[in-house]
């Protein structure tokens, strides 16, 4: 099936022109139109849209032009701000909002060639970890446990985005990482994903949860897929003071560096109470597939992980309160009037912003208040130093770090729903991630003894993401992990 | 000889520092490229940016950056050659963003002094305590509708500059002699058109009273003061409202009030149940402010 191809495969058909690009479109389109009302990973479907660009890309193919990604068909999070094409954020203060500009992310992907299928699916502001806090409602992951039909959790935020892409509705999908939003739901659908370095795609265009912690990234099949789609997406952009004026390297040339003679360290911290010991199990088995792989394997210590979560829920939701100011119901987006200035924002922001939203922003709102900025906020970002400090002493010593992604493989919708506490505790191994800027890749590395896909992270050096796809290259073609889903395309 | 205001119970010194809000001479606006031209029809100069879309983020415009530097240098006082933005938030309908871009804790420059010339040929050195860069905002018109407001976001995101005297200033007089002179430095510089009557210039004018050798008593901020004549007289009005209230045993509160020019008085703006908690933080969609000391020389 075409929908079976990976990203670096159909590239190839279509520049070898094997099928033509409106024939692989056509025929995600069609998986889309059967399985999108399963699992709801789309919130907007752009079928014509997407068939204009396929015919254009057919044209430039069969002149022999041809861009990167010239006819690889993408969901773009509903994150991504796209001209003429609804943006929601998942919201329903954004449900009916169009944006007059394309992000940058996603204009450099359609400079490349890419065709976009749709919008995907994702928790309300990117806040969840679950997907469970779309106001279109939750995405359905594409797999279920082994002899149980119970609906699991795609993960989250970029629940939409991994789902997608692992139930072929979707080539490859864009995704944005403010705590594990790209990782953790990498992990859940047994696909691959990368948060890049702070600074390394631009935030242009991308509606802002976090600001010092969003980045956006990949979700694809494979780990050549997803350097092949970073390539495109990264980049310096003027727009955004915080993007890294450096030069995007070839990242699909670093996934077949090999490892050899790496130093590949294993944080103890990450060790915790309470993680499932096939977790545990997997994790030594990646470290020996890379020992083997010609890696050495070192124990490190990042004394300050302890403090990731609770400083990520103080700098996070800080930055969310004071994002989301915006959304008042005066210029745009769904408007609830009331009898004065202060009734409309109370009653646009009470009908439009979901619970976990409000939670947040309320947080956000406690945590830099005149008398506690200093307790909360200040102390976070001292804290925030510190673990950057971790990292660059950790890895003058090594040149990558292997740790579990998620400390559970994925839950059933509407489990941990009682407790955000719980839904927090999701993010531990992927927080710090954000917190120092260091980018982080999900690679599926095993099933779980119910048959859930399990995932390997990679930290590495700051604008070091070669290294990470070495690494994370190495543990996929050790794993050979080729389980797929229940649900997907012709399965 | 000292100014003094006779009261019931004798003199008292008049105590004033001044927040003077100055736009800044530049094409385009602090942080996005729309234009700043004076008059142009409503809600024609204003960008993605400066509207608060989705995703939309500030760049620093280096030429507000350059003018606020050479103003500092005029004024004498030390350029920071780091400084930060941060985030002052509340909300108002013109205000797009729901915070005001500013610079708290590290303004781009520090302290500096203006020299006035007062009418009876004395000369006095007043205080700079610092010279930041905010956003400006939008304009509420309510006077275009019975029960609507109309939002004017031409203004929103316009750079100011906001210059903090020290509170030496000790008479109407001085404080207008102050502005007057802090504007030919701003006109003469070309960092600010110092036009009052169009707003590119305004004054915040902290009043309190004292008796001679006394400590500083409560003062009061009285906002958006717009010519030199106004200045003078809200420094008088407030200052002897301020004795009228300590005279008949009573306490002034710190509030920000509003002068009117056709009364001659000042009046409460908001009352104590609206006071604003900013909640300043660092801008995380900006770096910090670097500038090289040979950029500055």
């Amino acid at each position: 099936m075409l929908t079976d191809l990976t990203l670096a495969q159909a590239r190839d058909g279509l520049r070898g022109r094997d099928f033509s690009a409106i024939e692989l479109t056509d025929a995600y389109l069609a998986a889309i139109a059967v399985l999108n009302p399963k699992l709801n990973a789309y919130v907007t479907v752009t079928a014509a849209a997407a068939r204009a660009q396929a015919q254009a890309a057919d044209v430039a193919l069969a002149a022999g032009r041809h861009a990167p990604l010239t006819g690889i068909p993408l969901a773009i999070k509903d994150l991504f701000c796209t001209k003429g094409v609804r943006t929601t954020a998942g919201s329903r203060i954004l449900s009916a909002f169009i944006p007059p500009y394309e992000s940058t992310v996603t204009a450099n992907l359609l400079r490349d060639g890419a065709i976009f299928l749709g919008k995907a699916n994702m928790d309300e502001f990117a806040m969840g970890s679950s997907n469970m806090t779309s106001a279109f409602g939750p995405v359905t992951s594409p797999w279920t446990r082994r002899g149980d039909n119970r609906r699991l959790v795609p993960g989250g935020s970029s629940g939409g985005s991994a789902a997608a892409v692992a139930a072929h509705i979707a080539l490859g999908a864009t995704a944005t990482d403010t705590g594990g939003s790209i990782r953790q739901p990498a992990s859940f659908c047994g696909i691959t994903g990368i948060k890049p370095t702070y600074g390394r795609c631009s935030r242009w265009g991308v509606v802002a949860f976090a600001s010092s912690l969003d980045q956006a990234g990949p979700l694809a099949r494979t780990v050549e897929d997803a350097a092949i789609l970073l390539g495109s997406m990264a980049g310096f952009d003027p727009q955004d003071s915080t993007s890294a004026d450096l030069a995007v390297p070839d990242f699909a040339a670093a996934c077949r560096r090999g490892v050899k003679g790496l130093r590949i360290g294993v944080p103890r911290e990450y060790r915790m109470d309470g993680m499932a010991p096939e977790i545990e199990a997997l994790w030594q088995q990646g470290l020996g597939w890379l020992r083997d792989a010609g890696a050495e394997i070192v124990d490190v210590s990042l004394p300050h992980t302890k403090y990731g979560l609770a400083t990520y829920y103080i700098v996070a939701p800080a930055e969310a309160s004071s994002n989301l100011a915006r959304y008042d119901g005066v210029r745009y987006g769904a408007r609830t009037a009331g009898e004065d200035l202060a009734a409309l924002y109370e009653n646009t922001r009470a009908e439009g912003f979901g619970a976990e939203v409000q939670r947040r922003v309320m947080i956000g709102t406690y945590v830099l208040s005149a008398g506690y900025y200093d307790a909360y906020y200040l102390k976070a970002q001292k804290v925030r130093a510190l673990m950057l400090k971790d990292f660059t002493d950790v890895f003058a010593r090594v040149d990558a770090l292997v740790t579990p992604t998620t400390p559970t493989a994925a839950f059933a919708q509407g489990e941990k729903m009682d407790d955000p506490i719980t839904m927090y505790l999701n993010d531990i191994f992927t927080v710090p991630a954000n917190m120092s800027g260091i980018p982080g890749l999900s690679v599926p590395a095993g099933l779980d003894a119910q048959g859930l896909p399990l995932g390997l992270q990679v930290l590495g050096r700051p604008f070091d993401e070669q290294t990470v796809f070495a690494v994370g290259a190495a543990l996929e073609r050790a794993a050979g992990f080729t389980a797929m889903p229940g649900i997907r395309a012709g399965g | 000889m000292a100014y003094t205001i006779e009261g019931s119970t004798g003199a008292w010194e008049v105590v004033v520092g001044l927040e003077v809000h100055a736009q800044v001479i530049s094409k385009s606006k602090l942080f996005s490229g729309a234009a700043t031209a004076f008059g142009a029809p409503p809600n024609s100069q204003v960008s993605f940016v400066d509207a608060a879309f989705p995703g939309m983020l500030p760049v620093p415009n280096r030429e507000a950056i350059a003018q606020a530097v050479r103003t500092g240098l005029g004024l004498g006082a030390q350029i920071n050659l780091v400084s930060r933005f941060d985030r002052k938030n509340y909300f108002y309908a013109d205000l797009p963003q729901g915070y005001q871009i500013s610079q708290f804790e590290h303004p781009i420059v520090g302290a500096g002094t203006v020299e006035i010339a007062l009418a009876d040929g004395s000369t006095k050195q007043i205080g700079i305590t610092r010279l930041h860069l905010e956003q400006d905002a939008g304009k509420s018109l309510h006077d275009q509708h019975p029960t609507k407001s109309f939002i004017d976001l031409n203004r929103s995101g316009v750079a100011l500059m906001e210059i903090v005297s020290e509170p030496d200033i000790r008479s109407p007089e001085e404080a207008g002699a102050y502005v007057k002179k802090l504007r030919s430095i701003l006109r003469y510089l070309g960092t600010c058109d110092g036009n009052m009557e169009e707003g590119s210039l305004r004054a915040d004018v902290n009043v309190s009273v004292r008796r001679a050798g006394e400590a500083y008593r409560t003062r009061c901020e009285v906002k958006n003061v717009n010519s030199v004549r106004f200045v003078m007289q809200a420094v008088e009005a407030e200052a002897l409202r301020q004795i009228g209230v300590w005279e008949s045993g009573g306490t002034v509160a710190q509030e920000t009030r509003l002068f009117d020019p056709n009364k001659g008085e000042t009046r409460p703006m908001r009352s104590k149940e609206d006071a604003h908690d900013y909640r300043y933080f660092p801008d995380p969609d900006l770096l910090p402010v670097v500038l090289e000391q040979a950029w500055v020389d």
